[in-house]
């Protein structure tokens, strides 16, 4: 039988059922896999030689986009793991979680002030999903920056940024600043308290640059303070503009890497110091299909599902209160990849730390493989290079313990001891307290007869504590300090908490060193149905 | 032979997808939480909002000052406010648009002398948007006891004072004195500083102004504007409260 036009029909009846199915199959599976059949995957992922001649997966390489990007092979040592960590592979596997809950998140978002912050409220309340997307994106954005930032340390330890690949290198430190630019740009996004005033001290850092300082301060906010236009322009930036040129460097990085000069070998195989047996086998060729590409599927699953658990179960970025341009939180800091700023500019001039010497680290930075030419790759030949490099990772991690609040802090003792216990933003230990357990009464912590019972009761022996520390403490004059806690019922779902910190201090500018009294009171409300710990 | 590789990159994919299925399944529940939980916090915030602007004319917990403005904490302004003045909008609107425009004319009821100023940044007020939704939040959130079959409320203000100087600052402050007069560094700038009106002016003069504000106008200051009927508003006892705790500043 032979009717024309209907061969599917016909086969049906000269081959049989079976075979016709099976064969429909097969070619449905080299269509979608570009040439590579049932057999052919089976035997792909049980890790068996090719079934076919010629060996189809390397005309997939041809055929297939996805995999023409990919080299046919690498060297084996130059995919152990002790040597690149995966931290680029796993950099590119972030930037695509971040590219896809980015996308998810924009749906629901207005880059608007009166707006934006509401979106957040229904991303996280209304949007099913919307918590789990926003934490991935910003459990991403943070994991990112690590695994760039290793990446680079990784390539700078093992030399690989030699020749041939300095340029290679030189496009790393671009990603490098656009991966942080991409982060601090979608800091601001939200609108609260925390985006808008760790956004704008990074921003006055722009005011502080020399002779163009005003001009890209103003490009950057929009206009003097950061309003609508400066959310625009940032939100611009972080879903357009910095996405669109990471694009272009991470495919000239990585096309570098794939065409040119491949990952590096470990230094020790390509420069002989290795015995003969491990050159050889670090020079083995691995091709990308099926070993490569089944390591890469396995970091993948192994590294998403990490970060999949970690929001699930963990995890979780904060929302502090609606941004308010008239009211700076105390403390406020940078985000903590940008803390070594924070703790470069409290060294002295904002011009000078805070722009000339950054900009100055990033192009010595960009110039490591011309400052640094010798050909060795090992470490014993490059004593200076590696000192270097470990006191700089040394400053680095100092400067940045010193921009956190704990160094240098400014506010007076008795706002402290109230931030200590109760934080203008976050939880802190007295919000952490369950609304039934904030028992109406007045406490003083100089009368323990008074003391409330229950974790109240623990919180206030701590307060005690801690007004008692600062009291002892010779050069913050402030003396026998004592604090004072009274909960009123101010509705039927409101307590409101008046904290009062009472002290003796030796006024300005006297000299018989006579002390006075002093008071510090601060107001609460706590609505039985605040939860603070579920944004924790 | 499996690949262990293939093995542990579909082990975690499972795990994955349990957890996706777990955060899933848990999402309604998540979704309330977060609901009363962000419902809460606006009130919070709506709360010290109030207690900081608001309650000069309002009254500390919204309970009104006769002859100042109305109270909002109160049965009759959630049950029948809307229909005594002809509102076709519901009270959230009515009290929301209230906020954030202030009033214009003259409320309808009582002697108000003082018209409410508009209180969003729309308006040349010092509200945001998200304030002045926050106050709504905590105005409103008091309708919750007024509704039938609910508990009665709270007593709105607690006075608890021992001594004149003590239950004169009470007063100072539930009366909605602090709103306007400057005492000690803390109040409103509309009437003139009080902290040490007694020792300049004598308790005479005090007394006459308190309850008739008009007979002397300080200079620079409007008349009408303080509330014209203490005299039937205060006891005696208030009365000399009060001088006992402005006198008691001013020393």
């Amino acid at each position: 039988m032979d009717i024309p036009g209907m061969g599917f029909v016909n086969n049906l009846f000269e081959k049989g059922v079976k075979q016709t199915v099976s064969d429909k199959i097969d070619e449905t599976t080299r269509a979608v896999l570009a040439g590579i059949g049932v057999k052919e995957t089976r035997a792909l992922l049980r890790g068996e030689a090719p079934t076919e001649k010629p060996n189809p997966r390397y005309r997939a390489q041809v055929k297939s986009f996805m995999l023409h990007i990919r080299p046919k092979f690498y060297q084996e040592g130059s995919t152990w793991f002790t040597h690149t960590f995966r931290l680029g592979m796993l950099s590119t596997l972030l930037f695509v979680i971040e590219t896809i809950t980015g996308l998810i998140l924009m749906v629901y978002y207005t880059p608007a002030p009166e707006i934006a912050y509401f979106d957040m409220l229904n991303i996280l309340s209304n949007v099913n999903y919307g918590k789990f997307m926003r934490d991935m994106h910003r459990l991403g954005a943070e994991l990112m920056v690590i695994f760039v930032t290793l990446h680079m340390v990784r390539v700078y330890f093992t030399g690989s940024y030699k020749h041939p690949r300095q340029f290679t290198w030189l496009t790393g430190v671009v990603l490098l600043l656009l991966t942080l630019f991409l982060s601090f740009s979608g800091y601001l996004l939200p609108w609260d308290q925390l985006a808008f005033w760790a956004v704008t001290i990074g921003t006055s850092m722009a005011d502080a640059a020399p002779l163009v300082g005003y001009q890209a301060n103003l490009i950057l906010r929009g206009s003097q303070d950061i309003g609508a236009g400066g959310l625009l322009r940032f939100y611009l930036l972080h879903v357009l503009l910095l996405p669109l040129v990471a694009i272009i460097f991470i495919s000239v990085h990585y096309y570098k890497v794939a065409r040119e000069h491949s990952i590096s070998l470990p230094a020790a195989i390509e420069e002989g110091e290795a015995p003969p047996a491990k050159v050889a086998a670090a020079k083995r060729k691995i091709d990308i299909l099926p070993d490569l590409l089944t390591s890469e599927l396995m970091w993948i699953s192994v590294v998403t599902t990490a970060m999949i658990v970690a929001v699930s179960f963990f995890y979780s970025a904060a929302l502090e209160h609606h941004a308010d341009p008239l009211k700076t939180p105390l403390h406020t800091t940078a985000p903590w990849y940008f803390l070594w700023l924070q703790g470069m500019l409290k060294l002295g001039d904002k011009t000078w730390w805070g722009v000339i010497i950054p900009t100055i680290i990033f192009l010595i930075l960009f110039a490591v493989p011309y400052i640094d030419p010798g050909p060795s790759r090992l470490a014993k030949n490059r004593k200076a290079g590696v000192t270097v490099g470990i006191l700089t990772s040394i400053v680095i991690v100092v400067l940045s313990f010193m921009g956190t609040g704990l160094w240098g802090v400014a506010a007076p003792p008795a706002v402290e001891l109230v931030q200590e216990f109760i934080p203008e933003e976050g939880v802190g230990l007295i919000r952490e307290i369950p609304y039934e357990e904030m028992f109406i009464g007045q406490y003083h912590t100089d009368d323990p007869n008074t003391w409330p019972a229950g974790e109240l009761g623990l919180v206030f022996s701590e307060m005690a504590e801690a007004a008692h520390r600062e009291s002892e403490k010779a050069d913050n004059n402030f003396f026998e300090g004592k604090m004072m806690m009274e909960i009123e019922q101010w509705s039927p779902v409101l307590k409101r908490l008046t904290i009062t910190v009472l002290w003796e201090e030796i006024p300005e500018g006297s000299t018989t060193n006579e002390r006075v009294e002093n008071s510090y009171k601060k107001i609460f409300f706590f609505h039985e149905n605040a939860n603070y710990r579920l944004l924790e | 032979m499996l690949d262990t590789r293939i093995l542990i990159g579909l082990i975690s994919l499972l795990i994955a997808m349990s957890s996706v299925v777990y955060v899933g399944i848990n999402e309604p529940s998540r979704q309330d939480e977060f609901k009363q939980t962000f419902a809460g916090r606006e009130v919070e915030t709506g709360a010290a909002i109030f207690e900081e602007f608001c309650f000069p004319c309002h009254g500390v917990k919204g309970v009104g000052i006769p002859g100042v403005a109305p109270a909002l904490n109160d049965a009759h302004f959630f049950t029948n406010r809307l229909q005594e003045i002809g509102y076709p909008g519901s009270l959230e609107s009515y009290v929301k648009s209230t906020i954030a425009g202030g009033r214009p004319i003259q409320s309808a009821e009582g002697p108000y002398p003082q018209n409410m100023p508009a209180w969003s940044t729309e308006f040349g007020g010092p509200l945001r948007h998200d304030q002045v939704e926050a106050v709504a939040a905590y105005v409103l959130h008091w309708g919750e006891f007024y509704k039938e079959g609910s508990e009665a409320p709270l007593p709105a203000t607690s006075v608890e004072c021992d001594t004149p100087e003590e239950c004169g600052q009470v007063l100072f402050q539930t009366l909605g004195c602090v709103g306007c007069h400057v005492i000690a560094g803390e109040g409103g700038a509309v009437g003139p500083e009080l902290t040490n009106v007694i020792g300049e002016q004598g308790e005479d003069f005090v007394r006459q102004s308190i309850l008739n504000p008009n007979a002397v106008i300080t200079e620079g200051f409007q008349p009408n504007i303080m509330p014209q009927n203490f005299d039937e508003r205060l006891s005696d006892d208030d009365l000399n409260s009060i001088i006992a705790y402005l006198a008691s500043v001013g020393q």
